[in-house]
């Protein structure tokens, strides 16, 4: 569904992504894990086609530079900070509706389930309503629209941890025939949705496997640190003694 | 699909009022200009008209672009700032499609604003 060969990304003299060489199938529900400038959000964005890359990326076999429309009718989007609109939640939901060509049946369903009722806030103006209700507004709507692939760029980012774990057991509820990637820097969330585990650090994935490989998850659950910087570093270490070991 | 996004983008250009504000500016500034331009030549009335018309021309040199400008800098620098612009590009629509949905909203909503709410357009 999602592949990205020699994938770089260069702001100025940074490089926020290194030939990144990714394959993720239909279905297939990835975490993408790494501290905070480790890539994930610019990850997502070049999927999105939202910044200009270098090398190749393909959504569901459409390039995402020269078919990116088509590309992103595959795609739906969940932002890390939801940005506020000056419309009203029903008007807000209509407008992203009606470009997706979206049921409002089904995204006032959605929005029900997660415990966010059209009538009794479809009226109020979004600057007043809380950011878990802004979250679940923009998760409804990707989960209403039909697309293959969810992008969630750490959709918990600012929300209590009811709220978190409400959240995620949603998200862990979605229909199986959809293909997720998740970036996070909480590992308990990606165990919670993810059966495949990615970890970018300084530009590059360091570890690309099943989220039961006790070469990566154990690794990082042992320590728990809430650091991931400290996480990965300690993973490597564990990756290179076992490797000295063998 | 650009008709949703100016809808929206007609709702919002009524609801900033720039062209009215702008619109009062400019006429203040013009009628300060006459009052102020003409008090000097001590003359009433058509025999200080070229003088005035001559400061009237050089207000709407530097007002008229403003009115172009302002707009257009708050409708693409703003939504940037905000994170809506991402959001709206995530979509599947073209950047020219939203650029273009913005200039076709900043025309209709001057025909469009006595009605007090965005006329539909179809994609």
């Amino acid at each position: 569904m999602i592949q990205a060969n020699q994938l770089t990304k260069r702001y100025g003299k940074h490089t926020i992504l290194e030939s990144i060489d990714l394959e993720v199938g239909d279905g297939e529900r990835v975490a993408v894990l790494g501290s905070n400038g480790a890539g994930k959000t610019t990850l997502l964005k070049c999927m999105l086609g939202l910044v200009d890359f270098e090398g190749r990326l393909t959504i569901d076999s459409l390039d995402v530079k020269s078919r990116g429309r088509a590309a992103r009718q595959r795609l739906a989007y969940v932002p890390q900070m939801p940005p506020i609109f000056d419309l009203s939640l029903s008007a807000f939901l209509d407008l992203f509706g009606s470009i997706r060509d979206v049921d409002p049946a089904s995204v006032a369903s959605r929005l029900s389930d997660l415990g966010l009722a059209l009538d009794v806030y479809g009226d109020k103006p979004m600057r007043q309503l809380s950011g878990g209700m802004l979250q679940k507004a923009y998760l409804a709507l990707a989960l209403a629209a039909d697309s293959a692939v969810l992008l969630l760029d750490e959709p918990t980012a600012g929300l209590d941890p009811g709220s978190r774990q409400e959240f995620i057991e949603h998200l862990a509820d979605v229909n199986g025939d959809r293909c997720m990637v998740l970036a996070t820097h909480r590992l308990e969330e990606a165990e919670s949705i993810a059966e495949r585990l990615i970890i970018l650090h300084r530009g590059g994935i360091v570890f690309d496997g099943p989220l039961g490989d006790s070469n990566g998850t154990d690794a990082i659950r042992g320590i728990g640190g809430p650091e991931l910087e400290q996480v990965v570093k300690r993973f490597l270490t564990v990756a290179d003694q076992l490797e000295g070991d063998q | 699909m650009i008709g949703p996004l100016v809808r929206r983008e007609i709702r919002d250009a009524i609801h900033r009022y720039w062209f009215v504000v702008n619109a009062v500016v400019f006429a203040s500034a013009g009628l300060l200009l006459m009052l102020f331009g003409q008090s000097d030549v001590m003359v009433l009335g058509y025999r200080g008209f070229a003088r005035s018309l001559a400061g009237l021309m050089h207000l709407a040199l530097v007002f008229v672009p403003l009115m172009a400008i302002i707009p257009a800098v708050v409708a693409i620098s703003g939504e940037r700032e905000t994170g809506t612009l991402d959001y709206i590009l995530a979509q599947p629509v073209t950047a020219s499609q939203v650029f273009a949905s913005k200039w076709l909203s900043a025309c209709l909503s001057r025909r469009f604003r006595h009605r007090g709410r965005a006329p539909r357009v179809s994609a």
